[in-house]
């Protein structure tokens, strides 16, 4: 059930599977149109053998300065002329996309009356047919990218709807201040060890032993025999969805200085005074890691200089942690930090270690998220005390004056998954926004909770430790989403398939 | 008081079923987080203002063209009683109760009720026996011990709050008290079940009980003592052969958000489930749920139905003269858990799968691969999940597993209350 992947298939899975390029700091995400189905499709024709395949990830000497990754939407593959009927065939939550009303409801990111609770979406993302991800080098190498790219696709029947810029930063932090991008799943198709193949890459068993859904077609559909065949008891059919996947994009802007000037309220609230240590502990309780990236179940404590912050972060060995074990009441790192939420790892209420091992490898995600725009302060001051004081020089008065271009930086929230509906829609609705999972004592996912009115009762973010522990007051909405979708990321051969058509 | 509940299935008068539907979805839902917000209706059974309900829930529901009003309850009072407390405090009977058939102003209520009281085939209850009264007052003492604990309760009684992390120390010791205690009580109930006069078998009905009982524990190897049933009845897990997901549109299209879509912002949930079965497996369905049945009476543990700890009550009921169809018979599950649908059923379909496909595998419409692909099995019970009109739970904020750190620590609690004085 859990073998290794073989050398044909790695050489059909697009490498973004593979990697999330750590040394291609620049991004770019290219949403499309598709103006004239017949030119589009003469344009994609060329484009798979601009993708590189997880084999050439693998093979470090062939990492190239870019790489592109390309990922189509439900209606993108309707708009190329490929049949409802095999559309039909994909999952409900890839077909209606993360902007059908009542999905978006389900996420929290409109409430349930209707209403939109975000007005603003950056691009109308039901007029998005194509995702084109590149990944470059430098930002000379994107720029040139950008320019030719432009001309080709408008050349080739596609318009642009949306241009994204991601980055990874050397510091590898995301606005808030905290090291971000560490903890992920090893595929056990690559690696020999970690999920099953089948929770991230279609066309292989999951956790569960079952394969998850994928479009499945008969072999007249695939004249020119450029698809696989299906596995088990399908070995008749073809399989579009082999060794493909599906993407969700959120893009999140998150407003810093909110953030942080709650963190420094809250403070005074409770204590009086909101000293740089004092702020510095009550953010990393909310996001479960020490802005270093040390967790909170290794480092109790933050000393910058103590001997095992020191070794993780030499040997950056940053997740090799669970909760259960050290951790069963929440003293160190809080049932409701983000990261406890987002993968509980094996401490869930109610379970053993080990059911809780299993329940979370049923529901991880995949990331490969960037985030966007500059720094609202130096984030790196937060990794040493020494330089916290800056901290509280910026967070000391009311915010309004400090951050001017407020929100115009944030998260490109990028996941990959096998069941968009059992793996992203449940951490972010079960896990996330359910105000009573885990002791969370009806508050929700301090970062991307909805975190606003929708939620009667609402409360604070329990903070336990050995005296009872505290009650951090209504947390801001300082996330927020700015539009966003699911794709399909086919692999290489599917790719040829789209392209071709029937 | 003894604990007790029922399930009732009362037929609807013809033609007044929207009528009756305005009338319950008048009186709020925990479910939709709805709350009368202090205005009550007119027609309105007004029961939420007592110390003995646990859970009660009214729905509307078809079975073979028949329409239905179901009603569960789980009290601490005798059936009886009961139904005389839901006469008193019925404020316009004839708005509610004179939709349904055969009610009549002269009628002896509790007589008119019971006839439509079924007994339900398997039931579990989390803690039986133990009343709401007890609960509420553990869940306060297990409060009030935080408050202790934390030193803002007494700032000034240092002693009090050393004395109380002191005791606190010896949880385990109570812990392992009630452990004891309810292994002594399982193995009593247990035998006293198997030599009672209620399990008066055929030959035939206990082969069913126990090939049921073999499919039930067969993916439970988790389980210490029944892997080792497992090893000495030679019943072997299912085999984990890769099969495809058969959760497919449109199937999947009509149902996604059937029922509530707030079902994952609530404490505490509920769950109507109505499936059709060939009667053919009426004897095999039996078999499977009275083995269920006398695990939840015998061998259960407080608080948990083989290792799951989110249900509160569940109860299977094979509903008696259904002839719409025949060849088809139905099965109701009614049952009461904590937190978000999509974990509990998840967690079902994952670890008690076998449990899951010994009782729906046959189901009419149940995904070929059963309960172990998720996807499709929870395609197939959100069609065959029927919204409350009305939920009523008592535990605002008190989990199964919470309720039973609080009953396991009572005495310890008790103490340090009683420290304080
Ligand atoms: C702007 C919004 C967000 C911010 C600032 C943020 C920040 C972080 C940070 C700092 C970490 C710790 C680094 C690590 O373990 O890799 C983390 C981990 C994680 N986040 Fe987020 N996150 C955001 C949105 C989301 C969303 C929308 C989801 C999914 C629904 C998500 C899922 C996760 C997961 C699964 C982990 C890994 C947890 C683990 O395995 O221990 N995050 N996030």
């Amino acid at each position: 059930m859990k073998d290794l992947l073989s050398a044909e298939d790695t050489n059909d899975i697009q490498s973004w599977i593979y990697s999330g390029y750590p040394h291609l700091p620049k991004s770019t995400y290219a949403f499309l149109r598709i103006d004239d189905q017949i030119r589009a499709r003469q344009f994609l024709k060329g484009i798979p053998w601009q993708i590189s395949s997880a084999t050439k990830s693998r093979n470090r000497q062939a990492q190239s300065h870019q790489v592109l990754n390309v990922a189509f939407t439900a209606m993108g593959l309707l708009a190329l002329g490929i049949d409802d009927e095999t559309v039909e065939k994909f999952p409900i939550e890839f077909q209606e996309g993360m902007n059908a009303p009542h999905r978006g409801a389900f996420l929290g990111d409109i409430s349930p009356g209707g209403k939109p609770d975000h007005t603003v979406r950056d691009y109308a993302a039901s007029a998005v047919h194509l995702l084109f991800a590149c990944h470059f080098i430098s930002a000379s190498v994107r720029d040139s990218w950008i320019s030719k790219f432009q001309r080709d696709s408008s050349a080739g029947g596609l318009s642009l709807v949306g241009l994204e810029l991601g980055e990874l930063a050397d510091s590898g932090k995301e606005h808030f201040g905290f090291k971000d991008g560490i903890s992920n799943p090893e595929i056990h198709g690559f690696k020999g060890a970690g999920s099953a193949t089948g929770e991230f890459i279609l066309g292989y068993p999951n956790e569960q032993g079952c394969m998850p859904v994928s479009p499945l077609l008969s072999p007249e559909s695939d004249p020119h025999d450029l698809l696989p065949p299906a596995m088990c008891d399908n070995r008749n059919m073809r399989d579009l969805g082999r060794n493909g996947t599906y993407l969700v994009f959120r893009k999140l802007a998150q407003d810093v200085s909110a953030f942080w000037n709650f963190i420094a309220d809250d403070c005074r609230r409770r204590l009086g005074r909101a000293e740089p240590a004092d702020l510095v502990w009550l953010a990393s309780k909310l996001v479960g890691r020490w802005p270093n990236g040390v967790s909170l179940v290794e480092a109790p404590h933050f000393d910058a200089y103590s001997e095992i912050m020191q070794e993780r972060l030499k040997a950056g060995s940053l997740n090799d942690f669970t909760y259960g074990q050290t951790d069963t009441s929440g003293h160190r790192c809080p049932f409701a930090a983000h990261v406890a939420r987002m993968n509980p790892r094996d401490r869930i209420q109610g379970l053993s270690e080990s059911e809780a091992l299993g329940t979370t490898a049923r529901h991880r995600l995949l990331r490969r998220g960037r985030r966007y725009g500059p720094e609202l302060f130096d984030l790196k001051i937060l990794d040493t005390p020494e330089s916290w004081n800056r901290l509280q020089q910026l967070f000391q008065s009311r915010p309004e004056a400090q951050d001017t271009t407020r929100s115009d930086r944030g998260l490109f929230f990028i996941a990959f998954c096998a069941n968009i509906r059992e793996q992203f829609e449940f951490v972010q609705r079960a896990w996330g926004n359910n105000p009573h999972f885990n002791s969370a004592k009806g508050s929700q996912d301090p970062l991307i909770g909805t975190n606003s009115s929708i939620t009667p009762g609402r409360s604070g973010i329990p903070i336990p430790d050995r005296d009872g522990g505290i009650t951090t007051g209504l947390v801001p909405q300082a996330v927020s989403f700015r539009g966003g979708g699911y794709f399909f990321l086919p692999s290489i051969a599917a790719f040829r398939w789209i392209c071709h058509g029937k | 008081m003894p604990r007790s509940g029922f399930v009732a299935l009362i037929p609807v008068a013809p033609g007044r079923l929207e009528e009756l539907e305005r009338v319950l979805l008048s009186w709020g839902n925990d479910v939709l987080l709805e709350d009368e917000g202090g205005l009550k209706p007119d027609a309105f059974v007004d029961f939420r203002d007592q110390q003995f309900i646990h859970f009660m829930r009214f729905a509307l529901l078809k079975v073979d063209n028949e329409q239905r009003l179901l009603i569960t309850a789980d009290f601490d009072l005798e059936i009886h009683d009961f139904l005389e407390f839901l006469r008193r405090k019925t404020t316009c009977p004839d708005a509610i109760w004179g939709l349904c058939v055969g009610w009549r102003k002269e009628i002896d209520f509790s007589l008119w009720f019971l006839n439509f009281v079924v007994v339900p085939e398997a039931t579990y209850i989390a803690f039986p026996g133990v009343t709401l009264q007890r609960v509420n007052q553990a869940v306060a003492l297990f409060k009030f011990r935080d408050e202790v604990l934390s030193g803002r309760f007494s700032p000034r009684r240092q002693g009090i709050t050393e004395a109380a992390r002191i005791l606190v120390r010896v949880d385990c010791l109570f812990r392992a008290a009630f452990f004891i205690r309810n292994a002594a009580k399982s193995a009593y109930r247990t035998i006293g079940l198997l030599f009672s006069r209620k399990l008066d078998l055929s030959r035939q009905e206990m082969r069913l009980l126990w090939e049921g009982g073999r499919r039930v524990a067969s993916s439970l190897n988790r389980v210490w003592w029944i892997r080792a049933f497992n090893i000495l009845s030679r019943n072997p897990a299912p085999v984990a052969v890769p099969i495809w997901s058969s959760a497919r549109p449109p199937f999947h299209r009509l149902t996604s958000f059937a029922g509530y879509p707030a079902e994952d912002s609530v404490f505490q949930n509920q769950l109507t489930l109505l499936t059709s079965f060939p009667a053919a497996e009426e004897a095999r369905l039996r078999g499977v749920l009275r083995s269920i049945d006398l695990y939840a009476r015998g061998l259960a543990f407080p608080g948990s139905l083989l290792g799951i700890a989110t249900i509160h009550t569940v109860r299977w009921t094979i509903l008696p003269d259904c002839h719409g169809v025949p060849g088809r018979i139905w099965l109701l599950m009614t049952s009461n858990y904590d937190g978000s649908w999509d974990s509990y059923i998840s967690e079902f379909c994952a670890r008690i799968f076998s449990g899951l496909d010994a009782i729906w595998g046959c189901a009419e419409g149940a995904p070929p691969a059963g309960a172990r692909d998720i996807p499709a099995f929870k395609e197939f019970l959100r069609t065959r999940q029927i919204p409350a009109a009305v939920f009523y739970s008592a535990y605002k904020g008190g989990s199964v597993s919470f309720t039973r750190m609080a009953l396991t620590l009572r005495p310890v609690n008790r103490l340090i209350a009683g420290l304080v004085g």
